[in-house]
């Protein structure tokens, strides 16, 4: 009776072996599955975290930045030419951070920031030759105001757009 | 002129003739600027001792660096700076609106 049963084991446990392992498979490719889903979850939530600070932390570097701006604007309504171009440096360092903060800025308002970099850039060699020239007021003054107002507005586009 | 400056310069000037570059004054030079994703194009004038306009081309990183100057006389970089002179004071626009105006 015993002998029977056993025959009857060994001739289909390769079968039966055969099945569990193919159930196995498809429980582990199951879980392989759900555990990826679940990854992809994960760091799509964590993209969209690290995002959001990026664009928090791009709103706080551009209000900063817009006060330069306003001071700026102030020191050339002071006249204080000998103060700028160390102020427009700084300003444009500001900027320079900016784009640097997440690939998104660059991509978004990449040739925006690139051209105020530009133009700070020329007010601040221009300024510079000026205070060694000796003249009392540097020439074109009006279009120096006139950029840094293009560039200050320009800036509160941006953080409008953020 | 190297090949690369004048190939730049020639697709600098097909773009801004189509509308596609954009220049403005860049404040207190006499010069105009374009600014793409990474660099910005400043373009300058000054004379020679008999008076010839020499166009000054200089390339700025994203940093505002001066990292390529170029200045010459050819007849594409002349036209360049016209293009560009024209592009930045809306040239076209006011002869535009003047012909209207006089139609």
């Amino acid at each position: 009776m015993f002998a029977e049963y056993w025959d009857a084991f060994v001739t289909h446990s390769s079968t039966i072996g055969t099945i569990v392992s193919i159930l196995g498979f498809i429980i582990t490719i199951f879980y392989i599955v759900k555990i990826k889903k679940v990854a992809i979850i994960a760091r799509k939530a964590s993209e969209a975290t690290l995002r959001k600070l990026s664009y928090i932390d791009v709103v706080k570097e551009l209000s900063a930045t817009i006060e330069i701006a306003e001071e700026i604007k102030t020191l050339i309504v002071l006249k204080a030419w000998h103060l700028l171009p160390d102020r427009l440096s700084y300003f444009r360092r500001r900027i320079i951070i900016i784009r640097h903060i997440d690939d998104w800025v660059i991509k978004s308002h990449g040739i925006d920031l690139q051209s105020i970099i530009g133009y700070t850039a020329i007010a601040e060699k221009s300024l510079s030759k000026f205070i060694t020239s000796g003249e009392t007021e540097p020439k074109k003054i009006e279009k120096l105001t006139n950029r840094i107002i293009d560039q200050s507005t320009l800036l509160q586009n941006i953080q409008g757009r953020v | 002129m190297s090949d690369k400056i004048e190939e730049l310069v020639e697709k600098l000037l097909a773009n801004t003739n189509d509308g596609k570059t954009k220049w403005e004054e860049a404040g207190l030079e006499k010069g105009f600027l374009t600014s793409l994703s990474k660099f910005s194009i400043l373009l300058g004038v000054t004379q020679n001792k008999i008076g010839d306009n020499i166009i000054e081309l200089s390339i700025l990183n994203s940093e505002g660096k001066t990292i390529e100057e170029y200045r010459g006389q050819q007849l594409t970089l002349s036209s360049l700076w016209n293009a560009a002179r024209r592009a930045a004071f809306g040239v076209e626009v006011a002869i535009d609106a003047l012909i209207e105006e006089l139609e």
